[in-house]
């Protein structure tokens, strides 16, 4: 493990009410490293991507990137310090055009100084997103929504980029095109946290792989040294022994 | 025939005004879907504190108009800031019955100050008329209704379509959650929003203070008229303000010219439900939005 990761998560709970979504989380990300999050349905992914995006406030537990507590900031400003979240579902602005989107993804102060050339960047990543600048978000098809979400995404010049789902209602070579995109943002130094159901296809490009069970999360260590079967018991419905370990408070 | 002319020029001037009452609702209901009741007695605000500029500080009334108008956006950034977006955090329905409570409260206070009477801006502007034939003048005091109405429609379309903060507010607006996860501090984009639609306010507030005698509980009139025009011209749509404000103003003063000045406003409301009838998202309006 690095000295001090650039996102570290620890002994995180997210409650929605009185219900609780995640139990003493614990993740972090180095610089550069691609981390996958697997996990079937309503595992507490998607909160726990929301929690260090500050969208959600956690009941207990701290969120440091970079040295910074994100304990009481509001998103725009967990945006500034260089995180950025690609939501799931990829809620592009439907009444904005794809050039405007892309500009939107730029509003931070730090962003705004680069972006000729952040546009260039995305616009060279996806080049179809240059044909289509000038037309408006819900005019384009699931694909190129995605990429203009994560197009949009790295406008903000992200040192953390997190993906929620990303190749939901894809076709596969979409899926394969999208994924590509995302081995070449890595190799600019971006760190990426990305969250799927689909497996096999987000372990293929991660360096490390977290499970996440009924809000808890448990790191099953790098990709090679794992095998098909062992990531499929560890994320759909078998008890993990980690996870039995550090259940100790169960509410 | 030939004596129509007057009113449908007069209507047409008058819809530049119309516009510039309606942009700052346009601006908020549309675009930030907050329905800010209080719009119309904003606007009679600014007319009285022309008011007191003129005849208590002895100001001429484009130097009152200088000094009043910009002094309203800080008042609408505050008043979105510390009121509204505290009720907006509570769900939509909220800041309506807080703008309605406003609405209320700003009545009164003029009252108290300024008695029910009827009050104008006094300025020399009001009596002028430009003659272009033997049946046909143009009253100066309309077409500065015009000018600056224009003007205020075709500032706020820029400032909306064009800039950093425009795009922000639509991004807002759409998808307040996705805006934040794009850096935007949405509460903020939303009082410097209704700073720009208050200043608007204030503009009108200004001219129609000049144009007609107003009283303390003239806003709600100033509110339904602002109602039409963006109805008419279709919500959310700056140039439709403009082709709004137009139609109910040509509707108006013709139905009067027509029909005798009592029915000046029942003739502009039944060719507001003759376009609704026919287009019913306004003019400009789009039906999907
Ligand atoms: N806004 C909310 N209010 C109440 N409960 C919620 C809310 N959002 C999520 N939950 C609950 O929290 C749990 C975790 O949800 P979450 O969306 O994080 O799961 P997920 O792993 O992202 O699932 P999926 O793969 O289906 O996206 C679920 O039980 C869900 O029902
Ligand atoms: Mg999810």
């Amino acid at each position: 493990m690095t000295p001090s990761p650039l996102l570290n998560v620890r002994g995180l709970d997210v409650h929605y009410g009185r219900f609780q979504a995640l139990f003493h989380v614990a993740v972090h990300v180095a610089q550069g490293e691609v981390v996958a999050l697997i996990g079937g349905n309503s595992a507490g992914k998607s909160t726990l991507l929301r929690a260090i995006a500050a969208l959600l406030a956690p009941s207990a537990g701290t969120i440091v990137f970079s040295g910074t507590d994100l304990g009481d900031l509001k998103p725009h400003q967990v945006v500034a310090l260089g995180v950025s979240l690609v939501p799931e579902g990829r809620h592009v602005f439907g009444s904005l055009t794809v050039r405007e989107n892309l500009l939107v993804g730029a509003h931070s102060r730090r962003a705004r100084n680069a972006i000729r050339q952040s546009m260039e960047e995305v616009y060279e990543l996806f080049p179809i997103l240059r044909q289509r600048a000038n037309i408006m978000g819900n005019e384009l098809s699931g694909g190129e929504q995605q990429m203009l979400a994560i197009g949009r995404s790295l406008m903000s010049g992200p040192a953390l980029m997190m993906l929620d789902e990303i190749s939901q209602g894809l076709s596969p070579l979409v899926i394969k095109a999208v994924y590509r995109t995302l081995s070449a943002i890595s190799r600019t130094g971006t760190a990426v946290l990305l969250v799927e159901q689909d497996v096999r296809r987000s372990v293929s490009v991660a360096d490390r792989v977290y499970a996440m069970v009924r809000g808890r999360a448990v790191c099953l260590g790098v990709p090679g040294s794992l095998t098909e079967d062992d990531l499929k018991k560890a994320c759909f419905g078998f008890e993990l022994q980690g996870a039995r370990s550090s259940e100790g408070e169960r509410s | 025939m030939t004596d129509l002319i007057q009113p449908i020029v007069n209507g047409i001037l008058l819809g530049g005004l119309y516009a510039a009452v309606a942009i700052g609702l346009s601006l908020m209901f549309g675009i930030v879907r907050l329905i800010n009741l209080a719009h119309g007695d904003l606007m009679i605000t600014a007319s009285y504190l022309s008011l007191v500029m003129v005849e208590q500080v002895g100001l001429s009334p484009l130097t009152a108009a200088v000094m009043v108008v910009p002094m309203l956006f800080p008042a609408g950034f505050g008043l979105q800031k510390y009121v509204l977006n505290r009720a907006l955090r509570r769900g939509p329905e909220p800041p309506i019955i807080v703008a309605l409570g406003i609405s209320i409260v700003l009545q009164n206070v003029l009252l108290l100050i300024f008695s029910p009477d009827a009050r104008s801006i006094p300025a020399n502007v009001a009596v002028l008329a430009v003659p272009v034939t033997e049946n046909l003048s143009l009253p100066v005091i309309y077409l500065m209704g015009f000018g600056v109405g224009c003007t205020a429609i075709a500032a706020v379309h820029v400032l909306v379509r064009r800039t950093r903060l425009g795009r922000a507010i639509r991004a807002a607006s759409e998808d307040d959650e996705t805006a934040r996860l794009m850096g935007i501090d949405t509460e903020y984009v939303h009082c410097c929003a209704m700073g720009i639609a208050v200043t608007t306010a204030a503009v009108a507030g200004v001219l129609v203070g000049m144009t007609f005698t107003f009283y303390p509980h003239s806003g709600p009139q100033y509110l339904l008229i602002a109602f039409g025009v963006i109805v008419i011209g279709g919500v959310g749509s700056m140039t439709g303000a403009l082709a709004g404000g137009i139609v109910l103003g040509l509707a108006q003063l013709v139905g009067a010219h027509v029909f005798g000045p009592g029915h000046q406003l029942l003739c502009g409301y039944l060719v507001l439900l003759a376009v609704l009838a026919v287009r019913p998202h306004g003019i400009l309006g789009r039906a999907n939005s």
